[in-house]
């Protein structure tokens, strides 16, 4: 390795991936060079990553937190027995106390439930939002990493127009226009949003596909007779997906905070939707007197967002050699 | 290098295209909403429709539109002012915000992204790691009211909000605009660095006997720029975009507001001029730091 900071001692080995492996299994542990050297060579990128991942606390902090919000978002009522469109104006503005743990908003709903219930849409749309994108990215950018030429002119040119409309921007005029002959729902933001996302990842995926497209074992199945779509679905997707997985968590993020942003200005999810977005709109003029309606809902948002990036960098890690 | 000029013309078409088409798009017939509740007669209406060529199919309607953008004159709002009139004033206020906001990015982003790239795994690196992975984190809105809360109003080091007190209006709205490109700016500037010290050519450069200074500065910090301008090019374009959110949580009577508003008020004619306008900053730096490009690394040639 030409790592010349990191941990000399561990790297002496001949063989670089060798050395690679040592330090994935930690000094310590069994299943180094060793007697067992064979089931180390059948070590997978996959189960590498794992193992690096397994051993950062990291790793398990941002997988907490998701399971966390994902089990808020399935199952609201195992976090709190409030209902969250139950108000009473005597409630209005209470601040937290062991009753209202978040305190109330203007209306007098309970701040706690909202913020629980809350999450339902910000898990929905960033993962809707993601899976569009994905797909899309996939289709696009292994057909034009693929195929080439015309194919690749033709998808290119459409990313490069996409991308050239700012999201923030586009996202406003796309979402106003829609308005009239759609409800503003999960789904209509979800889409507007995706229509905005898809383009850095189709990049990406086609110069991972391109990277791979000229692998040895691409020539093999071609000349065992596989058909394009298979030598595509089975042979080179699954060797060049890591970067669009790692793309695609910490899209997950972006997108969760890119809805509540749009809640916020007024284009997004509208009441009697309960969003993050739309608590910190709501908690607009109040701010000053009444903190704890922009901190609560503003927090668990950015703790959202945070996970998935992080999960995302640490992913990375452990998913790309070259920085090991 | 004017092959990728060129290429610069089908985007900036399609672009802009399809913005004349989602904004026209907007509901509602604007010339009946000239009229309000009175009755309009019907000669006056087909005078007004031809007037601003909505009769015409939409693809002619917009080569009418572009050729008059080309010559810098983005039309004429149903109420018959000047669209580049109505922006006149708020340009420089967006641009003001966002060259600023680009200003703390660089001078902020690349001193942590070296400091932290130098010394890596060190304390500086922690902090610049976390930090930056914060701050990416607080969506802009929630990062603006904080800021506008804790340094406007309870310590009083800025003004709040508005831009009564001249520049020093910008100065908050600025960072708090700035600040995710600050940290993506970091992050990218220290991997890239960190990348860049492992390579055989800086090995070289010290086996040669240069000093540590020479090696990084000379050698290391230009091949590592290439990523961060890259990234700069195009977040210029994007803080203008982006703009909205910060000059609507801080007040800020420019572009972003004026989007807003237009769509309110449904003048589609406002609403393509800004978005366009912005759309043509947007892809004009980007292609700058393509050709730049080739200036800063030799290995890059376009032909």
């Amino acid at each position: 390795m030409t790592d010349t900071f990191d941990s000399a001692g561990l790297t002496e080995t001949a063989d670089p991936a060798d050395a690679m492996r040592v330090e994935a299994y930690g000094p310590g542990e069994p299943g180094g060079l060793g007697p067992d050297d064979d089931k180390v060579r059948n070590a997978s990128l996959w189960s590498d990553a794992w193992i690096q991942c397994r051993r950062r606390p990291l790793f398990w902090v941002c997988l907490f937190i998701i399971a966390v919000l994902v089990t808020a978002a399935v199952f609201p009522g195992l976090f709190t027995s409030k209902d969250p469109r139950e108000c009473s104006l005597r409630n209005s503005l209470l601040t937290p106390s062991s009753e209202h743990w978040f305190g109330t908003d203007l209306q007098g709903c309970d701040y706690y439930a909202r913020t629980v219930y809350g999450a339902r849409v910000s898990i929905s749309v960033g993962l809707l939002v993601t899976f569009i994108a994905t797909f899309v990215a996939i289709v696009g950018g292994s057909i034009a990493g693929f195929y080439g030429g015309i194919s690749d002119s033709i998808i290119g040119r459409i990313t490069d127009i996409w991308f050239a409309i700012p999201t923030v921007l586009g996202g406003i005029v796309l979402l106003t226009v829609l308005e009239d002959r759609f409800d503003r729902n999960v789904i209509t933001v979800s889409v507007v949003l995706a229509v905005f996302a898809w383009t850095t990842m189709l990049r990406l995926v086609r110069s991972s596909v391109l990277a791979v497209k000229e692998a040895d074992f691409v020539d093999a199945a071609r000349a065992l007779g596989a058909s394009n779509f298979r030598i595509i679905t089975r042979h080179i997707l699954p060797n060049a997906i890591t970067p669009v997985i790692v793309y695609a968590t910490i899209t997950v993020g972006v997108i969760i905070a890119a809805e509540a942003t749009f809640s916020f200005l007024g284009v997004g999810l509208r009441l009697p939707s309960i969003s993050w977005g739309l608590m910190i709109a709501g908690a607009d003029d109040r701010i000053r007197t009444f903190p704890h309606l922009l901190l609560f809902p503003g927090a668990v948002l950015s703790i959202t967002v945070f996970a998935f990036i992080l999960l995302g960098d640490v992913l990375r890690d452990a998913l790309d050699p070259k920085l090991r | 290098m004017i092959r990728r000029t060129l290429q610069f013309i089908p985007v900036f078409f399609g672009a802009t295209f399809l913005i004349f088409a989602m904004v026209f798009a907007l509901p509602g017939d604007p010339i009946r909403a000239l009229a309000g509740e009175r009755p309009q007669s019907e000669s006056v209406n087909q005078a007004l429709r031809a007037e601003y060529n909505l009769d015409d199919p939409l693809i002619v309607q917009y080569g009418k539109y572009i050729g008059g953008v080309l010559q810098g004159d983005f039309g004429t709002d149903f109420r018959g002012r000047d669209v580049n009139e109505i922006m006149k004033d708020r340009i420089p206020r967006t641009a003001k915000l966002a060259l600023l906001a680009f200003g703390f990015e660089i001078v902020l982003g690349l001193s942590a992204g070296v400091l932290a790239g130098l010394r890596q795994k060190g304390f500086a690196d922690s902090l610049v790691l976390i930090t930056t992975l914060t701050v990416i984190s607080i969506p802009i809105f929630v990062l603006g009211y904080m800021a506008q809360i804790y340094l406007g109003l309870e310590l009083g080091w800025f003004p709040v909000a508005g831009i009564q007190q001249g520049w020093k209006s910008y100065l908050l709205p600025a960072m708090v605009l700035g600040s995710v490109s600050l940290a993506y700016v970091a992050r990218l500037t220290r991997a890239s660095l960190a990348e860049n010290l492992r390579a055989d050519y800086v090995r070289t450069a010290t086996a040669k006997g240069l000093s540590r200074r020479r090696v990084v500065g000379v050698h290391t910090l230009r091949n590592s720029m290439i990523p961060v301008i890259t990234y700069l090019g195009v977040d210029l374009g994007a803080l203008m975009g982006g703009a909205i959110v910060t000059e609507s949580v801080f007040n800020i009577p420019g572009l972003g507001g004026l989007v807003f508003d237009s769509i309110v008020r449904q003048e589609g004619t406002v609403v393509v001029g800004v978005t366009t306008f912005l759309v043509i900053i947007y892809m004009l730096t980007n292609l700058m730091v393509d050709l730049l490009y080739a200036v800063l690394d030799p290995r890059i040639r376009y032909d």
